[in-house]
């Protein structure tokens, strides 16, 4: 998959999104599979979009 | 998170309400609590456990003081209170815990306790209470399972570095929590995104997927064994290494066992040996012990005879034999004549009667020098009999210090483990562990080609996706999960190693300092706390310092992250906490105790330590200069001056 | 005298062999096991030394019933004969229980060897301190002693006491030093 150009803006703000996510997790506890949603469709939200 | 203040009402001894300001100082940051013995030292570090987490470790489970309870009417109810102040994150925040116990006659009994969150608004006025869950918010502030290294009592001080569950403590102190669930999310949304994709329509996709499907399939299989191989491995690693142990700790046994073999025979010998002193005392007692004992008897006869000698003389050396040669001849020595029949011839004879064989003065002479004798030879026995007594109490008591010595061997033997099952254990620690090793290299080999084998068919679907828009949607998603996934794995990666080796560093510093030994210490990937020598025994000071040094190097490690750059993107810095100790110089000695004084304060932001005044006066000259607040913990006295247990109050 | 076997019985005969090592083929009736001298000559000779020391005399007693003998061949007697007789003078002479002069002691003790009543009177009182002197040591020893240690430290304390009192006479008696010991 190395060879797809990715946005650097896009994948920026998935990172932070993700690092957001996981530290409120730390307290919150949701479970795994609730977090890997959340995160996947963050992703889908960002890829597919203009912004 | 700075600990401010502390208020109890009626929680256990402390009768009604008292309260501690903690020093929250910069330079001053310690507060000491100074108690006499059995003064609720210990109670105070309770009650933060108790109002943080509910936790009642003590062994009368009545938290309400025993003084308020006896004063009780039916039906009455006194409340136990603890309130904490706290600053955390620049918020200052009141958490409180209550307890309502009502009294039934004979007892009292508790109510479910309740707990509630205020925190002060910024505008320092209005305290406002959260109302959602509190065990939650506590957690954000102070995670339970890391409250047990912050809130120590001496007992538990020598369990700490060596705890299992440090791991998973540690990589919550140090974020890292963060990191590897975001990593484990992150491939399960790899793995759901892949597995959305459809080939359905297509064969060759369809076929390369089925074998795709297989080959994680077995990869999972294989990656499962080799977890429980893993497991195994490192079973077994520790058996050999228990068992070289225990094998080199023999070798002294063995020499042991010699000993005693040679005690033995030492022992054997010994008690011949004494038999034979008795033997001889026996003998010399007997042999001219009349001798000895007459000697008293013997000055009296000796003068007795010197006087009579002179008076029962009567002729010197005259003899019976002198008398008849002069009967014979008829003339006595005068010139008289003796004729046969005379009065002369008569008083002849009856002299003659009168002598001995010998005269009366050899006889003395001879018993005399016979005593001589018997008296020169009385001289030795005394000397010999004092001799054959010493050598006789000398083997006696050289029997003794081996028999005691026979018998510390025997102790020490006891626990001793047969030297032939200790290496067959080994041998077969070392087999199985080859066994698992070599295992273990197959599986991993398995998994290599599993993984390029499952890389290949991916690239085949990714050529057969790339035709399918749907398909080419989700495999961008993916390209960006897993470049989001590769980026948190490195960050990962050398985030751990550097605060594992940091962690390291800083601990042997501390280490080093507090212990003036030679100990170099080692953190494993699970976080123990390993010394580089292994094998001799520990003793409590050292296990209670290896702690501080693991504990504080933890706190100053967290200290750093958060004073680090803040610029860096997604910071994810861990917090501060203060140390707060039950006893901390309790098993500890002086030289120690000295040690630990000058690291303490410089260690956390805040330090409180609750300790006893002998074990304070070494490390109060010390510490001085950094103590922010002291407080004494006294029991109340009653009319005669007597301490009552139940009643304590902190001035 | 000292040249025929001898022969003693009842409880003095116990106390002699509680007293002595015994050969092989005696009969032991003595109940402790630590026997102080080697040999019954030699308690022969040293026991009434001990009498005389303590001018204790004693008889057979007529109640006593014991069966109980114990004594001496010729032989040995006639081995130690000179000690034996060194000893038999010695009582003779310090004996003060007969009402002698020293001159009537001196010639009972040198002269009368041939006689045969003084012979036997002399005998008679030998025995009297063998007798009072074998009930001393029974007494001392196997009344008060248990373990071997006791017959040890006994057989040494006897020895230096009397060592000590000897040189009593000999040393000025010092208060102080008395007080300090």
């Amino acid at each position: 998959m190395s060879d797809q150009v990715l946005d650097k803006r896009k994948l920026n703000m998935i990172k932070v999104k993700v690092i957001e996510i996981e530290k409120n997790n730390i307290i919150k506890k949701d479970p795994n599979d609730t977090i890997a949603e959340t995160i996947r469709k963050y992703i889908e939200k960002v890829v597919d979009g203009k912004c | 998170m700075l600990i401010k203040r502390l208020i109890l009402k009626n929680f256990r001894q402390y009768i009604g309400e008292q309260k501690i300001d903690f020093s929250t100082d910069r330079e001053k940051n310690v507060t000491v609590l100074i108690g006499v013995n059995t003064s609720g030292k210990t109670t105070l570090i309770r009650a933060f456990e108790w109002i943080l987490y509910n936790k009642n470790d003590f062994d009368d489970k009545n938290l309400l003081n025993k003084n308020v309870a006896d004063g009780m009417q039916m039906g009455e109810t006194q409340a136990v209170r603890g309130n904490l102040i706290i600053e955390h994150e620049g918020v200052e925040y009141e958490i409180i815990r209550e307890q309502i116990y009502t009294c039934t006659g004979s007892n009292v009994r508790p109510s479910v306790s309740k707990a509630y969150i205020n925190y002060l608004q910024p505008d320092g006025q209005t305290r406002t209470q959260i109302g959602s869950d509190f065990d939650t918010n506590i957690e954000r502030i102070l995670p339970r399972a890391l409250s047990s290294y912050f809130f120590f009592g001496g007992e538990r001080v020598g369990a700490i570095s060596s705890r299992e569950d440090i791991e998973a403590s540690v990589k919550g102190l140090m974020g890292l929590d963060v990191l590897s669930n975001a990593m484990s999310h992150l491939r399960t949304v790899i793995n759901k995104l892949k597995k959305s994709m459809d080939f359905s329509g297509d064969e060759n996709a369809n076929r390369a997927q089925k074998k795709l499907d297989g080959a994680t399939k077995q990869l999972q299989e294989c990656e499962d064994e080799l977890e429980t191989v893993s497991g195994q491995v490192e079973y077994y690693q520790e058996e050999k290494e228990k068992y070289a142990a225990l094998l080199r700790a023999n070798e002294e046994t063995a020499a042991a066992q010699h000993r005693r073999e040679q005690l033995d025979d030492v022992i054997k010998n010994l008690e011949t040996r004494i038999e034979k002193d008795k033997k001889e005392l026996i003998s010399a007692f007997s042999r001219n012990s009349f001798a000895f004992f007459s000697l008293p008897l013997l000055k009296s006869a000796v003068q007795m005879l010197n006087e009579a000698s002179d008076d029962t003389e009567s002729v010197p050396e005259m003899t019976a034999a002198s008398i008849d040669y002069i009967l014979r001849r008829h003339r006595c020595i005068c010139g008289t004549l003796i004729s046969d029949g005379s009065a002369a011839e008569q008083n002849l004879l009856q002299e003659k009667a009168k002598q001995p064989p010998e005269s009366i003065g050899s006889l003395v002479r001879r018993y005399r020098e016979q005593a001589m004798e018997y008296i020169s030879s009385s001289d030795d026995y005394y000397d010999i009999i004092e001799d054959k007594f010493s050598t006789l109490r000398n083997d006696q008591r050289e029997l003794g210090f081996r028999i005691d010595e026979r018998s510390a061997l025997d102790e020490s033997l006891k626990g001793a483990k047969d030297v032939a099952f200790l290496e067959r254990q080994y041998q077969n620690a070392e087999t199985r562990l080859k066994e698992f090793e070599q295992n273990k290299t197959t599986l991993l080999q398995s998994i290599g080609s599993c993984k390029k084998d499952i890389a290949n068919y991916e690239k085949a679907l990714e050529s057969y996706g790339k035709a399918n828009e749907k398909n080419a949607r989700i495999a961008l998603n993916v390209a960006y999960a897993q470049a989001t996934f590769d980026w948190v794995a490195e960050a990962y990666k050398s985030r751990e190693s550097s605060v594992r080796s940091r962690l390291e560093k800083k601990v042997n510093a501390n280490f080093s300092r507090m212990y003036h030994g030679n100990r170099t210490i080692a953190i494993d990937e699970k976080y123990r706390v390993k010394y580089l020598d292994v094998t001799t025994e520990e003793s409590d000071g050292l296990k209670a310092v290896k702690s501080f040094a693991f504990v504080s190097g933890l706190v100053d490690l967290a200290k750093e992250a958060l004073t680090s750059d803040k610029s860096r993107e997604a910071d994810m810095g861990p917090q501060y906490y203060p140390l707060v100790m039950d006893a901390p110089f309790s098993n500890v000695d002086e030289t120690h105790i000295r040690n630990i004084s000058q690291i303490l304060p410089a260690s956390a932001e805040q330090v409180i330590i609750a300790v006893m005044q002998k074990d304070w006066e070494p490390a109060s000259e010390i510490m001085a200069p950094v103590v922010g607040k002291s407080y004494q913990i006294e029991k109340q006295l009653d009319q005669d001056g007597e301490e009552i247990d139940t009643i304590s109050y902190i001035r | 005298m000292f040249d025929k076997d001898m022969q003693i019985r009842g409880k003095y005969a116990t106390y002699w062999k509680a007293l002595t090592q015994l050969p092989g083929n005696a009969n032991d009736t003595s109940s402790n096991t630590f026997k102080v001298f080697e040999n019954y000559i030699y308690v022969y000779m040293v026991a009434p030394i001990i009498g005389l020391l303590h001018g204790k005399r004693a008889q057979y007693d007529p109640a006593d019933d014991s069966k109980d003998t114990a004594g001496m061949l010729a032989e040995i007697q006639i081995k130690n004969a000179a000690k034996l007789k060194y000893i038999y003078r010695l009582i003779i002479l310090t004996d003060d229980s007969q009402g002698l002069t020293n001159e009537e002691k001196i010639n009972w003790a040198f002269r009368e060897d041939d006689n045969e009543d003084s012979v036997k009177r002399g005998m008679e009182l030998y025995t009297s301190y063998f007798f009072g002197g074998l009930e001393i040591l029974y007494n001392e020893f196997v009344n008060e002693c248990i373990t071997d240690d006791d017959y040890v430290r006994k057989m040494y304390e006897i020895v230096s006491e009397f060592k000590d009192e000897q040189n009593i006479d000999d040393l000025t008696v010092d208060v102080e030093a008395l007080l300090r010991s």
